[in-house]
């Protein structure tokens, strides 16, 4: 006869109620869904996973159990990470749970709210044991987390976001001396009747997709596989994901912002012919092909809306960036009222975003309705202060009307962002950044500016290569341009003083690169080397692979150690 | 259990096994802060401890466990300096306070010289002579470093403990009772830990009641302190603080004791405070934290643990709008939680409310009545309090009055087109179109 127990020390009493829970349901999956859920899954599309929630704790003999916090961390990287390629093979777009230094200028305690989310969500599952052990019915459950969701699932654009909750033990060296102590003991006492084995470790999972609109459960899954885990091992917390994730639906259908919408490629802004692409899949590309001379292209209103919103993954709901640009694309044709529709559904499909509305007070405005134009451009204005346009526009029409006193204080604001943006225009340089005679680099500077100088790097930036270096710390709005000619585009960060660095952090770096649609192009960790004589660096390769995914706007990311420090945006488009 | 309620749970019963636990080491034996250095071996597992205690503060710093209110924290610091200020502690010791996003009437104090009160027993707490008690109690933790000397008796007590465990192993599972060792052992366990308590809580309180005194503290208010902790038993079944503060017998005990020590020293109380008991009612500020209480309250589904505190805070805020709001919020939350209601009440209030059948429904309706009735009048004090307006959308909708709920919401948007919450608002507005035309899909 083989019997399994677990035996808690008192103090851990909490500890030990979760593990009494085990005892109950060990290889168990116990599967809900909300009265919703089969409605509300047909449409989901975009998800996020949370950071997981993981606790380990080690069982000693002598003393108090110890909460191994640094294993729990990284458990909870490799749940996480478990978790999105278990939700991408099942067909959903898996958006990276990163909070952007963008996201936190627009939610400043966005921080503060995922974890008070995680709180709420922690308090939820005792409801769901709750229901489990009563037997009821899932609508007598307040399951949600609030309203609340609607910060970070706009923030993510996501439709649902994945929360989740993970505990475990392992035994001390002592703690399983006495486990077989004890089994030796009770072998001995009923004379071999009783075989006696403790799980030297354990671990359970709680899943749940909560629905972005407002914070229902709609699917949750309690798993407390049979077999005993060991959190501190990668297999294992893998292995519990796959189980838990086994019963998760896959994708059912796309949002009703995929159904083909019509949009023109570039040659069409300049009056070529249009073509019809599926959206959002396409979207992106769509973005680019539209956008990819904005860089450089004289000023355009649409090409600016479009580009500043083609962050697409970010901060832009799809939907929106969709009826955005249909929105373009009906106004280049001239059908100035279909295109005020389209934006003006991109307005309730993002209500954060400033574009659609300066986009309408310019239809307006040409239609000669100057009230709605100031309308539209007030509310872009208190969305984004920051927009020159925005101001320009408004001033204009206050001369139209004879109000100069509007109308000048209007154009001094516009004045100033300009003289702000205006600092990070492209200059040149010259200067030696290798010693060696034959290392002499000429590049281009943009801005300055870079980390501090307890970690010595003096400059971060980008360039052709590493004999023509744009650089800008970190430049905001003003995109950089390379071209399709360039063989490769060179990340780099430049440091003073190679021993001090090295003693800092070690010179060790985490690169991202994504593609103008916003997907991860490649990442790579990396360490400056000493043959590069003061110069950490990274390529993106310029080859054929990336064919029609080159032209846009890309976005790069770098990381010393968990440090974000630099992030920021630039153009690739044709050489003229 | 979840894992950030572990954490919470594991580090208050360790502290509460500490603290409300004592050991067989007489308190006067201990090596307070400003006496001379501890043994070596003391002097490791302090450092162990501190590690340890550090790394819970800072996983709690991260995930953003303390409200951050200055108004409110210097109030706490005030007092605390009061009386820190009379003991001469290293300038190496700083006491940090902290005040926990947790709805529990619980305070610990670190050997870090971290103080931690919890929301619920601030907002618990009238009396800034009360709240100074609990302040100079957790002092007296800190400066006598109990925490230290009472995890060294754990460790003894455990090892004990546990190889019983081992011997009596055998016969329990030759009875067939496999859990019976586990779970007397527990009970044997915790109530010979708890039975050694009194004598380090004592200490406590005795230290606390002299330097009330000291500082000009009404101690008479530190007796009152312990009718709200033992009338939480009465009210109250769930929670971790009817466990550790009301139902521990102690409590009876210590307030005993401190009655004794108050009629001890009456004629130097009295003309220092007079006859009457001195009253000091908290300052204006506190009541964010009343607010965050309920909030808290309301998110543990502990809803009459929230009503209780807002009826208090009524008392005092007749013309607050938030409160009457969070009242609605948890009026609006009470119908249909009836077995919550009772694993929360205490036996005897829960017989009080308890309802069957018809009753039960038409106390639902009461209970939405009255929802309605406070989002009105919060409404009433700040007319386009948007989250009241919210509050009203969803009471028309959960009433199926679906044209009234749809003017509310649409009122919401144009008052905060940018409203965070707003794709919640739009997704209620797309529901209630849904359920005009399909109204049995409303299962609200």
């Amino acid at each position: 006869m083989t019997k399994k127990k677990i035996t808690m020390r008192p103090a851990a009493a909490a500890f030990f109620i979760l593990m009494t829970a085990s005892l109950l349901l060990q290889g168990c999956s116990t599967v809900r869904k909300s009265g919703n859920f089969t409605r509300r899954a047909a449409e989901v599309q975009k998800v996020a996973v949370v950071d997981p929630e993981v606790m380990i704790t080690r069982l000693v003999f002598k003393g108090d159990n110890e909460i191994l916090f640094d294993e729990s961390a990284k458990a909870s990287t490799v749940l996480r990470e478990k978790m999105e390629n278990d939700l991408a093979s099942r067909g959903y777009d898996v958006v990276p749970f990163e909070i952007t230094p963008a996201m936190l200028k627009k939610n400043p305690d966005l921080k503060l709210v995922i974890n008070r989310l995680k709180d709420t969500y922690e308090a939820k599952l005792g409801d769901v044991s709750d229901h489990w052990v009563r037997k009821l019915k899932w609508k007598d459950f307040d399951l949600t987390l609030g309203s609340d969701i609607n910060i970070v699932a706009d923030a993510l654009n996501v439709d649902v976001l994945i929360f989740s909750s993970s505990a475990g033990f392992v035994k001390s060296g002592g703690e399983i001396a006495k486990s077989v102590a004890k089994s030796v003991f009770i072998a001995a006492g009923t004379l071999g009747t009783v075989v006696y084995v403790e799980n030297q470790s354990a671990g359970q999972v709680h899943i749940t997709m909560v629905d972005g609109d407002n914070g229902e459960f709609l699917w949750h899954n309690f798993s407390n596989p049979a077999m005993a885990y060991n959190l501190t091992k990668e297999g294992d917390i893998e292995a519990m994901s796959s189980f838990a994730f086994n019963p998760f639906p896959k994708r059912k259908a796309y949002d009703k912002a995929e159904e083909p919408l019509e949009v023109m490629d570039n040659t069409d802004i300049e009056g070529g012919s249009r073509r019809k692409v599926n959206l959002p899949y396409e979207t992106g590309k769509a973005a680019v092909e539209i956008t990819k001379e904005a860089g450089s292209a004289t000023y355009d209103l649409t090409a600016e809306a479009l580009r500043a919103s083609a962050q697409v993954t970010s901060s832009v709901p799809k939907a929106a960036f969709n009826l955005l640009t249909l929105g373009v694309y009906r106004s280049k044709k001239g059908e100035a009222d279909s295109a005020i529709k389209a934006y003006e559904d991109a307005v309730k499909a993002d209500h954060q975003n400033p574009w659609p509305h300066i986009l309408l007070a310019d239809n307006y405005q040409s239609k000669g309705e100057h009230g709605k134009a100031i309308k539209h451009l007030k509310q872009a204005i208190s969305l984004n202060s920051k927009i020159p346009v925005a101001h320009k526009m408004l001033a204009d029409i206050y001369d139209q009307k004879g109000d100069t006193q509007k109308a000048q204080a209007e154009r001094t604001l516009y004045e100033n962002l300009q003289s702000e943006t205006g600092k990070y225009e492209v200059t040149t340089r010259t200067e030696k950044l290798a010693k060696g005679a034959d290392k002499e680099y000429v590049g281009y500077v943009v801005g300055s500016g870079a980390e501090s100088e307890e970690e010595s790097i003096v400059e971060i930036g980008l360039a052709r290569d590493l004999k023509n270096i744009m650089f800008g710390g970190k430049v905001i709005d003003k995109t950089e341009i390379f071209y399709d000619s360039d063989e490769k585009i060179v990340w780099y960060a430049k440091f003073s003083d190679w021993g001090k660095m090295k003693n800092s952090f070690g010179g060790k770096f985490h690169i991202k690169w994504y593609y103008p649609d916003g997907s991860l192009q490649s990442e790579e960790k990396f360490k400056a080397h000493s043959s590069n004589q003061g110069i950490a660096k990274s390529d993106l390769n310029l080859d054929s692979s990336l064919k029609d995914r080159l032209y846009g706007r890309w976005h790069v990311m770098v990381w010393r150690k968990d440090t974000l420090i630099d992030d920021r945006y630039f153009s690739i488009n044709k050489a003229k | 259990m979840s894992s950030r309620k572990y954490v919470l749970s594991f580090t208050v019963i360790i502290l509460a096994l500490s603290f409300l636990s004592g050991c067989g080491t007489p308190r006067k034996n201990y090596t307070t802060l400003t006496d001379g250095p501890l043994s070596s071996k003391l002097q490791a597992e302090e450092a162990e401890l501190i590690s340890v205690s550090n790394q819970l503060d800072q996983y709690w710093q991260e995930h953003y466990y303390f409200m951050n209110d200055p108004e409110v924290e210097g109030y706490l610091r005030r007092i605390t300096s009061s009386i820190t200020d009379t003991l001469d502690l290293p300038e190496s010791f700083k006491i940090r306070l902290h005040i926990v996003r947790d709805p529990t009437i619980n305070a610990s104090a670190m050997i870090t010289g971290n103080i931690y009160f919890h929301a619920g027993l601030l907002a618990r707490i009238q009396d800034e002579n009360e709240l100074a008690f609990v302040t100079a109690h957790e002092v007296s933790h800190a400066y006598h470093r109990d925490q230290l000397y009472q995890i060294e008796s754990l460790k003894r007590k455990t090892v004990t403990f546990k190889i019983m465990d081992l011997i009596l192993a055998p016969p329990a599972a030759f009875v067939g009772v496999s859990g019976l060792t586990g779970t007397m052992m527990n009970l044997i366990y915790s109530g010979a830990v708890n039975g050694y308590g009194r004598q380090g809580e004592a200490g406590a309180d005795d230290f606390a009641l002299q330097k009330m005194m000291e500082v000009g503290y009404d101690p008479r208010r530190a007796s009152s302190f312990f009718d709200v902790l033992l009338n939480e038993k009465e009210l109250y079944e769930k929670g971790i603080e009817i466990y550790f503060l009301s139902s521990h017998p102690s409590n009876q005990q210590r307030k005993q004791a401190i009655e004794q020590w108050i009629a001890a020293h009456k004629s130097e109380i009295e003309e220092k405070f007079g006859e009457e008991v001195s009253e000091k009612i908290s300052p204006k500020e506190m009541y964010r934290v009343h607010l965050l209480n309920a909030e808290l309250n309301l998110t543990y589904g502990r809803y009459y643990h929230a009503l209780d505190g807002l009826e208090l805070l009524l008392e005092r805020n007749p013309e607050n709008p938030e409160v009457h709001f969070y009242l609605g919020e948890v009026y609006m939350a009470l119908p249909e939680k009836w077995h919550k209601i009772e694993d929360e009440l205490s036996k005897k209030r829960w017989k009080e409310i308890k309802k069957e059948g018809e009753a039960r429904e038409a106390q639902n309706e009461v209970w939405y009545g009255k929802a309605k009735e406070s989002y009105k009048k919060a409404l009433e004090l700040r007319p386009n309090y948007a989250p009241a307006i919210r509050g009203l959308g969803e009471y028309y909708l959960k009433h199926k009055e679906y044209d009234d709920a749809k003017a509310q919401f649409n009122r919401y948007l144009t008052i905060d087109p940018g409203a965070r919450d707003r794709r919640s608002i739009e997704r209620y507005l797309k529901d209630i179109e849904r359920f005009q035309t399909t109204p049995e899909e409303n299962t609200l």
